[in-house]
């Protein structure tokens, strides 16, 4: 066998994939030249080396980056038919869709018979159309001083550039609004709310942009604007991270809790 | 490369828009991407901004992924893509593919207890590794990284490089092949650095 025909044949008989004739003849020819022996030995080491090598990571955290640009387009896109098949109440729209029209069929055809109201069925109605309370779960019930030590905290980074803990602080809240995101007390139409925080506190981590002052009066202006779930939410976030970072020590921490005078 | 057991629920979740769910996602797949893309390109900076780029698409077209593959294995389809586009337009820019000036792979630090001789050697193989790879063509060096380096099952590098198992397999020999003749030319005492477990084995 020659040594052009050997070359060719090494990555399968390094892989043991030649038949036991044909890798007799290749080791036949490996005894007897130095030139293919040697080539063999780096072959071998294409594949073995790689196996030492220290694993790979990029530099710096890219998550903030990647939050920022998807938030920016706020849920994935859906195909067209899946968005058709949504489920509704559990069920597919379409589905729900007739189950709609027959049902307002059913009541046009009820209500026929009942064109006249009594009084007290109109007092009935009124008192179901009463706004819905906000929600005030007890987890809530220091919602006040929660709010204003977040407000605090907020406004002390006013020159982000002058605090150095800022990038770390603006990421701990970042992640503590993502797993307030999947808090079952927090109505869908809070999210996208809580998505402008993330994206403005996100910006805030790369502390020293030019966008850095401007983002944080609007997260600010969300704080103190939005309404008391919004408002307690981003609260939450803010003393969930400030809790969790390590470089803030406690009586810093209690002293934020305090209601400013 | 460990896939996640349960990568169908939480790319369902991140359908849904929960971003926990995607995060967990990208913990499990963003190291052998990056590395993946970072021996492709060369270039850290580069690699970084691919790999951006590969999750936010990924996020913004979940509702094409249809579960026929890993989703790690879509995500390697996205960053190849991405990666070999990117490629592709520097070339067209510069005339000539990055330069390997680019490439900083630094050793990580060894613990106290091991020898300092072998972070050295691993540095030096590493170098020679990378440039050895950066002279193979775009489509061997891409067979070659997924199925060697990153060591997927060539079923998922034929998903990834759109092509048949023969072809993946075919792609890796002559990757391999032309790795060894380059390795002779320009290193030949690479060969001396072979352990010799690796030699043994098919004696």
């Amino acid at each position: 066998m020659r040594c052009r025909k050997v070359e060719k044949l090494l990555p399968a008989y390094v892989d043991g994939e030649l038949s036991e004739r044909v890798s007799a003849r290749v080791e036949q020819h490996l005894a007897t030249c130095s030139h293919c022996a040697a080539l063999l030995e780096l072959h071998r080491g294409v594949l073995t080396q790689w196996e030492g090598l220290p694993a790979v990571a990029p530099e710096r955290n890219l998550w903030p980056e990647i939050v920022a640009r998807i938030t920016a387009s706020p849920k994935p896109r859906r195909s067209r038919l899946s968005e058709l098949w949504q489920p509704v109440f559990g069920l597919p729209a379409p589905v729900v869709g007739v189950a709609l029209f027959l049902l307002a069929v059913g009541l046009g055809l009820f209500s026929y018979r009942f064109t006249h109201t009594s009084p007290r069925q109109v007092e009935r109605v009124a008192e179901a159309s009463q706004p819905v309370q906000p929600n005030t779960s007890p987890a809530y019930s220091d919602a006040p001083q929660i709010f204003e030590a977040a407000a605090t905290i907020l406004g002390e980074t006013r020159n982000p550039t002058a605090d150095k803990l800022l990038p770390t602080k603006a990421e701990l809240v970042g992640q503590a609004v993502l797993q307030l995101q999947s808090d079952p007390f927090l109505g869908k139409e809070l999210k996208p709310l809580l998505d402008d925080v993330e994206i403005a506190l996100t910006e805030l981590s790369a502390a020293g942009s030019p966008s850095s002052q401007t983002t944080l009066r609007d997260v600010q202006k969300l704080v103190r604007e939005k309404d008391l779930l919004v408002r307690l939410s981003v609260a939450k976030a803010v003393l969930s991270a400030l809790t969790e970072a390590n470089d803030m020590p406690p009586e810093i921490l209690a002293a934020y809790l305090q209601p400013p005078k | 490369m460990r896939i996640l057991e349960d990568e169908l629920k939480l790319v369902e979740q991140a359908r849904g828009g929960n971003l926990r769910a995607f995060h967990t996602l990208y913990e499990a797949y963003a190291a052998p991407l990056y590395a993946f893309i970072l021996r492709m390109t060369r270039s850290r900076e580069d690699a970084e901004d691919l790999l951006q780029n590969t999750f936010v698409k990924a996020y913004r077209n979940l509702s094409r992924f249809r579960g026929d593959s890993h989703f790690s294995t879509w995500l390697f389809s996205i960053a190849k893509n991405e990666t070999v586009s990117f490629l592709r337009q520097h070339k067209r820019r510069n005339g000539k593919e990055l330069s390997l000036n680019d490439v900083s792979t630094p050793a990580l630090s060894l613990p106290d207890d091991e020898d300092p001789e072998v972070d050295v050697l691993n540095s030096e193989t590493e170098a020679v590794l990378h440039q050895a790879v950066s002279h193979l063509p775009e489509k061997y060096r891409a067979a070659f990284l997924l199925g060697v380096v990153e060591g997927l099952p060539y079923e998922e590098v034929g998903k990834i490089l759109k092509c048949t198992v023969p072809n993946v397999k075919s792609r890796i020999f002559r990757a391999r092949a032309k790795l060894a003749k380059w390795l002779r030319k320009h290193y030949p005492e690479f060969a001396a650095l072979v352990p010799e477990r690796s030699k043994k084995q098919e004696a």
